[in-house]
């Protein structure tokens, strides 16, 4: 491209003597195969591309003086129009582009150059037929004759004062698709999917990079009609839809249904606009068009409408630290700007001063907007980081403190006749499970218990049962719970703590109280034990005690035995049965490799041998 | 993959069927709690329908004892039915008989309520 450019720029002023441009070219609605003769009067033809009429079809008819072309270089005709074409050169067919009879063909706004045929006069009539029914409104036709590589240098000097002229806009595409991908990077690898503005956001930025890269893809090259209308419409419902979800995610709060549904509404109607302007028939076209028209008149005022009552609505519960107030006042004002001038481009309104303003100063304020929110977004995001890595350091810190108070040598006081093994495993960095184990003058007393819900809350309501257990001198469980119960009561906070206190005898005696907990295993069976309401939620409860013997007893947390797994399917009591004779590891990792969703804590007293 | 909690609440004089869908859990106390404080003046029976409920954890389990020490303070009666096999279990272990009775379906439940 660049090679063209200057090969351009060096050879425009050698070669542009070897064209001429078709000027006074007149139109006319309709088809009619006489139009392209060359003696044909058409005096009473518009010299204005005609709006529309009856037909699907207009033609151009353009005279060109070839006087000044050099008399031994074969004429080639350069046409240049969206819309399929034909064209006729004295009379001749000479060339096309595009499908002419369903408009569904390749379609591109650059140069196609066609050999003129054997030209015989000074003067040649140009006939075009064109079929622009599919387009929003009729393309200027650019027409010229001449040399071929003089006309290949002149839409090489075209398309370059082309992208010099539109260099603003090409560049908020440049800009666009790296603030684009950024922020959906940003989204992907955050792992924080609640920050949908990085995502909306980066939809945005790329939907308007991709109605830049259209426009220079038409003008550089050709695809197919249909391609040319989805690839628009999909970018700008894409824009619509996603243009008010960055306010209200910016502010955090949800979207509103009315919101969502207008915005859902405007892009379904834009993708079924597209649908009809590719699916519909040509002589169906001048029925729909009004239609058509209107999706394209109303869509603006739409757009307009969700981005300035979005931003309005939730400007002020936008929080920002204050030197980026500036910034985000700024950026929202002149988004809203730059959305207003999009009014100002209607079609029916025609070229009024302010579309020209609208177009010249538009891109720059799109550009401003995107880069003061993406700076605004970036050090939003960059806050959070900072807050997630604070706290997860806390996290980390409130593991330790319950690592050292589960594991602690006063919570795994074995007798010197029993063998006491645990495992523990919380479903976060912190659990609300909890174990405490002490030898006693009547036998190994083991508690195990399991705070309602999880995470930091019910591990430091774990901490609080730990706590009162480790100043009680009870080792009776019933009135160990008893106690804890007076203990954990208004301190739950709606939760309860359900707790099974077992001793255990040196002759394997065994005595076991049960607050809402799963029964403990003995000898491969669950231990039969009366039911108890769970810790915390009658200010007085009372336990019974239940009794038999066992040379080993297993209590579970119901980590265990509500283990889910893919198919949603529990572990169960059945399963925990089954190999509650295993080690307390072993049944720990069971339960895991099932499927683990909640704490999981496993303690085995066995009575060793005397 | 936790499934949110939906509430029907079908009133028939002093009667209520609360019928739950979905996972009770913390987040379901509006699906409880908030449906069982809208509950006309006057009810007096509260049958909680657990036939399409998979699963309940410990969050949610505590919210259906909210509810059930809420009624027994104005008072009203509150049975159970639908539970699965593990639920009647793990709700037999928690002791709530001074608070609730479980019932196999909404027949035996509604014989049991008369």
């Amino acid at each position: 491209m660049l090679k063209l450019l200057i090969a351009t720029l060096l050879a425009a002023p050698m070669l542009s003597a070897q064209v001429v441009t078709a000027n006074n070219c007149v139109h006319q609605v309709g088809d009619n195969p006489d139009w392209a003769r060359p003696d044909f009067d058409d005096r009473e033809w518009s010299k204005q591309i005609p709006a529309s009429g009856d037909s699907p079809y207009v033609w151009t008819r353009c005279r060109v003086d070839l006087s000044s072309l050099p008399p031994t270089v074969p004429v080639h005709i350069g046409v240049r129009n969206l819309a399929p074409w034909e064209l006729f050169v004295d009379g001749k067919l000479a060339g096309s582009f595009g499908d002419i009879r369903t408009g569904l063909g390749s379609t591109s706004s650059a140069q196609q150059a066609v050999p003129a045929g054997a030209v015989t006069g000074k003067t040649i009539t140009l006939a075009l037929r064109q079929l622009p029914i599919r387009l929003n409104r009729a393309f200027p036709t650019g027409l010229a004759a001449g040399a071929e590589d003089s006309l290949q240098v002149r839409n090489s000097a075209r398309v370059s004062a082309m992208l010099r002229a539109t260099w603003s806009r090409n560049i908020v595409g440049a800009f666009s698709l790296i603030i684009g991908v950024l922020l959906l990077l940003l989204y992907a690898f955050s792992g924080d999917r609640n920050r949908r503005e990085l995502l909306w956001f980066g939809l945005y930025c790329l939907a308007i990079y991709s109605i830049t890269l259209r426009e220079i893809a038409l003008t550089l090259s050709s695809f197919p009609y249909a391609i040319s209308v989805f690839w628009y419409a999909l970018s700008v419902a894409i824009f619509s839809l996603v243009s008010p979800r960055i306010f209200f995610a910016l502010s955090g709060r949800p979207l509103p249904v009315f919101y969502s549904g207008l915005a859902t509404a405007n892009a379904g109607v834009i993708l079924l606009a597209a649908c009809v302007r590719v699916l519909t028939p040509i002589h169906g076209m001048q029925e729909v068009k009004p239609w058509l028209n209107l999706v394209v008149d109303i869509g603006p005022f739409l757009d307009l409408a969700l981005q300035t009552s979005a931003a309005a609505a939730f400007w002020p519960l936008w929080r920002v630290p204050g030197p980026l107030r500036l910034a985000r006042n700024l950026s929202l004002l002149v988004l809203l700007g730059s959305a207003s001038f999009n009014v100002t481009q209607l079609p029916a309104l025609g070229l009024s001063s302010w579309a020209i303003l609208g177009a010249s100063i538009q891109p720059i304020l799109i550009l401003a907007a995107t880069i003061g929110l993406f700076i605004v977004i970036a050090r939003r995001h960059r806050d959070v980081a900072l807050d997630r890595a604070e706290l997860q350091g806390e996290m980390k810190a409130a593991q330790e403190v319950q690592r050292l108070l589960t594991s602690s040598t006063s919570t795994l006081d074995a007798a010197p006749w029993a063998s006491v093994e645990v495992a523990y495993s919380p479903a976060n960095e912190v659990g609300g499970d909890f174990y405490y184990c002490r030898h006693t003058a009547e036998g190994q007393l083991v508690v195990v218990g399991d705070v309602s819900g999880k995470g930091l809350r019910a591990a430091m309501l774990a901490s609080v049962a730990l706590g009162a257990l480790r100043h009680s001198s009870v080792s009776s469980p019933g009135p160990l719970l008893e106690g804890l119960n007076a203990a954990l009561h208004g301190q739950t906070g709606g939760g309860f703590v359900t707790c099974c206190a077992a001793l255990m005898r040196r002759d394997g005696r065994l005595v076991v109280a049960n607050a809402g907990h799963p029964s403990p295993y003995v000898g491969g069976q669950e231990f039969p034990v009366e039911a108890g309401l769970p810790l915390g939620i009658l200010p007085v409860s009372a336990y019974q005690e239940s009794t038999g013997q066992g040379e080993s007893i297993t209590l579970v947390s119901d980590g265990v035995v509500e283990a889910e797994n893919a198919q949603r399917e529990l572990f169960g009591f059945d399963r925990t049965r089954e190999i509650s004779t295993k080690s307390a590891q072993e049944i720990a990792d069971a339960a895991k490799a099932w499927g683990q969703n909640d704490d999981i804590t496993v303690v085995t007293v066995r009575r060793l041998a005397p | 993959m936790v499934t949110p909690t939906k509430t029907k609440v079908e009133q028939n004089g002093d009667l209520v069927v609360m019928r739950f869908e979905g996972d009770i859990t913390s987040a379901s106390e509006e699906a409880v709690l908030g449906h069982y404080k809208s509950l006309a003046a006057g009810t007096t029976k509260i049958l909680l329908d657990f036939t399409k409920v998979p699963y309940l954890n410990s969050s949610g389990i505590a919210l259906v004892i909210q509810l059930m020490m809420a009624a027994s303070k104005v008072p009203q009666k509150v049975l159970c039915f639908g539970l699965t096999p593990h639920f009647v279990k793990v709700f037999t272990m928690l002791g709530l008989a001074r608070y609730t009775t479980l019932h196999a379906d909404e027949a035996a439940a509604r014989a049991a309520v008369q």
